[in-house]
């Protein structure tokens, strides 16, 4: 069956393709200091958790995942709340200028993060907010409202009417109605988009490295991608904080990988 | 008040939350750009101070811009054209996988799932020219970050890497829109694969593809986050972006009149981009 | 309970113009059925009176207030739909209670309401399961359930019973039919049914594109319908339809038609046709296409100069497919409809 074994084989190199990268930055983690430059061999010969160790004994790594942690956290209940109550709007309250509303949604999303950078820049820097986590979360939930609106607008549309209406004449506000019907109902889609919002925010690396100076703001892009080596770079350590760094999203994106791509695909495909 | 009054200001009040945010911190600033790319503005020095288009003028006349548009232009075309070919492969392989699906699914989205900067860390270490794997592998002595030819080409594969996953779970959910009895009434017909591909597959496609071309060149075209880790936009500026050209002028030479005119730019070809794919989109579909 | 009164509503989405000029009243605990072909502003008539949608013109009035200002979660009015719209995230027992708990009923009266509504409707083994757990029609009777547990001033129906298969929608009526009397609740009933709105009906307005052709008890509907389009709509089988044009050959219609002092062309019900194998005083000739027994009654069609006639079978007559058949017609039994208005015109004695 020559169709199958290509097909297997076709598989075994997008795997391969996939892992590698990522999985040689795990297996460079383990490899004690001396191995790291040498080539054969591939693997370590005594696997060692010193480099894991060395990034939180010698640097403010704690701090700065926590960092990240609540700025992710925050955008994400910031963006998908607002995203939420927009979207509803847009969806079931029959508001008059709805395409061009969204339009105006999508295409404020295409605006980059470049040209953005320097007004918000001088804003922050007049508010006194420079180099704290308030600035990266007020300019992240902007940021990621486009994608919020977007997706619960298509997810609150995909809701009978119906529903909606059988709870206003049972007596509740258009407000109680989102509160105690649709927004219930919504959990999936508030789910792809919590799952997309905090993967962004984790993400983000401009804003962070403009706005913040210190490891009292400093998020883990920022802190990976200035990875600190007074000779040579500290490949090992560099590979065990990668490593910490992405886990969770691998984790998070494994675990909810059926989320994760009803949100990406909301809206680019019709039916 | 009338009832439609009513409902008008209560949509409003959902609406304005989110649309004051909007408007404050993205609308107003990036009007703010387009004023301060008219401006001689250094940080160091003084007031800033109107000059008209005079930042236009130079950027007109910049070789380094020039040259960051070129980069920033081959990246796009290149990038996108692979991750399009690569994620319709995978996509196609994906739509077939049966069983294995949800397991090569979940393989497939790692490269998105990675965060962009470790992703940067990571090729850069697996481009390195005396310890890096690639090298190694090769058998080669590539100076993959150090010579112009090359690096551009390096960052090239980096983002692909990073991009195909997006690209193949699209393509996959508008393979998944194709009903079945298509390909069955073209097998019956007597179709060969090829033929069913080009004739029937592709043009149902086409407005996903439209759509994950419009993305994907916006995004390669204001890329800034993977290159400047991976090579800081050397060597040479041989891979520096637009974007990356722009931040230096910012908040290296802290020239932030001519740094927004640089902007400007990105921002505008950005905007020429969508309008342009979405009337393609209008006419595909 | 209340009365309800459309002065001059109109409504319209843009250009599309959903009703316009609407005058009508009905009255206390009526059972009142607006019926019309799918899509002719039916449902667009509730949501104007429930306060989903402000009209465009004109006003409604409950008890001869004003309610157009109102929002719908002051209207007291409670609404059935063709889809149940339970909420699924809600056990029966919560469906039922939350229009009570939102309208602020003390919650020591909120259990024993919902419990004798669910005894009313044979609910009970059902109160703790989910929307998704039930059938079709346990889902309409928690949907019924949730509207009568308010007593609110109307009811607000919009094809509830479409969604069931034939003959669970026929025991639905009979139910509905029974809580009507019971409870007496001023109803507003959208059906594009007419035999259902036959049934259940105390007054029924023909719709047709937002305008009222008819409005009057079943009786009048059927038998004394107001224009072509009421005949056409009520009455199953469809009302016979016969061009003036085709007349000619037929000497007595011919002479009935004149009657009406303007070309017309004349309907008659099939029940009032009898068709049989022979020959009999002013009964037209036509082939035979289709013979339907049903049980009853065997229905027959004929092709009558390019026209479809159909008629009942006499008891014993044979009528095969090809054949010729003479379907006779009363003459008190058959109408006349202007040829270019529709309109009913009589057909008087000379």
């Amino acid at each position: 069956m020559r169709g199958g074994a290509a097909r297997v084989l076709a598989g075994a190199l997008v795997v391969a393709w996939s892992l590698a990268p990522f999985l040689w930055q795990m297996i460079t983690s383990l490899k004690p200091v001396a191995e790291i430059g040498v080539l054969p061999p591939l693997l370590p010969s005594r696997p060692t958790l010193e480099h894991y160790g060395a990034i939180f004994a010698g640097y403010p790594l704690l701090r700065i995942i926590f960092n990240s942690t609540v700025v992710a956290a925050l955008t994400t209940a910031g963006a998908t709340g607002l995203g939420a109550l927009a979207g509803f709007a847009l969806a079931k309250l029959g508001v008059r200028y709805r395409g061009p509303i969204l339009g105006g949604v999508v295409a404020v999303s295409m605006l980059p993060p470049i040209a953005l950078v320097s007004p918000l820049f001088l804003a922050i820097n007049a508010a006194g907010l420079r180099d704290t986590l308030a600035a990266l979360v007020i300019t992240y939930v902007s940021f990621s409202l486009p994608l919020a609106v977007w997706l619960m607008t298509n997810f609150f549309r995909s809701l009978p009417d119906e529903i909606y209406i059988a709870a206003r004449v049972d007596g509740c506000s258009a407000l109680a109605a989102f509160w105690k019907v649709m927004l219930p109902l919504a959990a999936p889609g508030l789910a792809a988009t919590a799952l997309l919002v905090f993967i962004f925010a984790w993400n983000e690396f401009l804003f962070a490295l403009s706005f913040t100076s210190t490891a009292a703001a400093r998020t883990i892009p920022v802190a990976i991608a200035l990875f600190p080596g007074l000779h040579e770079i500290p490949w090992g350590e560099i590979a065990a904080a990668s490593v910490v760094a992405t886990l969770p999203l691998v984790l998070l994106a494994v675990v909810f990988q059926r989320r994760i791509a009803e949100g990406l695909t909301a809206g680019a495909v019709k039916g | 008040m009338s009832l439609e009054a009513r409902r008008r200001r209560v949509a409003a009040a959902f609406l304005a939350p989110a649309g004051l945010v909007l408007a404050g911190v993205t609308l107003f600033p990036a009007l703010g750009v387009v004023w301060m790319s008219l401006e001689q503005r250094a940080l160091i020095r003084g007031a800033p101070e109107f000059i008209g288009l005079d930042n236009y003028l130079r950027l007109v006349s910049d070789p380094r811009f020039w040259n960051a548009f070129g980069n920033t232009a081959y990246f796009t075309a290149v990038s996108v054209a692979l991750e399009l070919a690569l994620g319709l492969a995978v996509a196609l392989l994906l739509s077939r996988a049966g069983r294995a699906r949800p397991a090569l699914y979940a393989v497939v989205l790692v490269p998105w799932a990675v965060p962009t900067i470790v992703s940067a860390r990571m090729w850069e270490w697996m481009y390195n020219a005396d310890f890096g794997v690639l090298n190694y592998l090769l058998g080669g002595e590539f100076n993959w970050l150090g010579s112009p030819l090359l690096a551009l080409h390096a960052a090239i594969l980096m983002d692909v890497w990073k991009a195909t996953p997006f690209v193949a779970l699209l393509l996959l959910a508008g393979l998944q829109a194709i009903p079945r009895d298509l390909y069955q009434a073209a097998a019956v017909d007597g179709a060969r694969p090829i033929r069913i591909f080009l004739g029937l597959t592709l043009p149902l496609l086409a407005p996903v593809i439209a759509v994950v071309l419009i993305f994907r060149t916006i995004d390669a075209f204001r890329v800034f986050d993977a290159i400047y880790v991976l090579t800081g936009g050397g060597p040479a500026n041989s891979t520096e972006t637009l974007s990356i050209y722009a931040y230096k002028v910012l908040f290296q030479t802290l020239e932030f009149g001519y740094g927004s005119a640089l902007a400007v730019v990105v921002m505008l070809a950005v905007g020429l981009a969508a309008v342009l794919y979405t009337r393609m989109l209008r006419g595909v579909s | 309970m209340a009365t309800i009164k459309f002065t001059g509503l109109g409504k319209r989405f843009g250009d599309t113009v959903v009703a316009e000029d609407l005058d009508l009243a009905v009255a206390d605990g009526e059972f009142f059925t607006f019926l019309g072909p799918s899509g002719c502003g039916k449902s667009t008539l509730l949501h104007l009176v429930a306060g989903i949608e402000a009209p465009s013109a004109g006003r409604i009035e409950f008890d001869g207030r004003a309610v157009d200002h109102l929002d719908p979660q002051d209207r007291d009015v409670a609404m059935v739909f063709q889809s149940y719209a339970l909420y699924p995230h809600l056990t029966v027992r919560e469906n039922l209670a939350f229009p009570l708990k939102n309208r602020r009923v003390a919650a020591r009266d909120i259990g024993p309401r919902v419990e004798e509504v669910a005894r009313s409707l044979g609910l009970e083994a059902l109160l703790e399961r989910r929307p998704g757990q039930l059938s079709g029609g346990q889902r309409q009777r928690v949907a019924l359930g949730r509207a009568l547990v308010r007593r609110p001033a109307a009811f607000l129906m919009d094809e509830p019973l479409s969604n069931l298969d034939a003959r669970l929608r026929v025991e639905m009526r009979e139910e509905l039919k029974r809580l009507h009397a019971l409870h007496r609740v001023t109803t507003l009933f959208v059906t594009h049914d007419q035999e259902e709105a036959m049934v259940l009906s105390q007054r029924i307005a023909v719709l047709k594109d937002g305008r009222v052709q008819q409005c009057g008890t079943p009786s009048e509907i059927y038998h004394a319908p107001a224009n072509l389009f009421v005949a056409k709509f009520v009455g199953s089988p469809e009302m016979n339809i016969l061009p003036g044009e085709r007349l000619a050959g037929e000497p007595a219609l011919a002479r009935l038609a004149a009657r009406a002092e303007a070309p017309v062309v004349l309907g008659v019900r099939p029940a009032d046709v009898r068709v049989a194998a022979t020959p009999s005083a002013g009964a037209i000739a036509a082939e035979v296409s289709v013979v339907e027994p049903t049980g009853p009654e065997t229905w027959v069609v004929g092709e009558w100069r390019g026209t479809r006639i159909k008629g009942r079978a006499e008891p014993g007559a044979q009528l095969a497919p090809g054949a010729t058949a003479w379907f006779g017609m009363p003459e008190e039994r058959i109408f006349g409809f202007d040829a270019e208005t529709g309109a009913r015109r009589p057909l008087p004695r000379p």
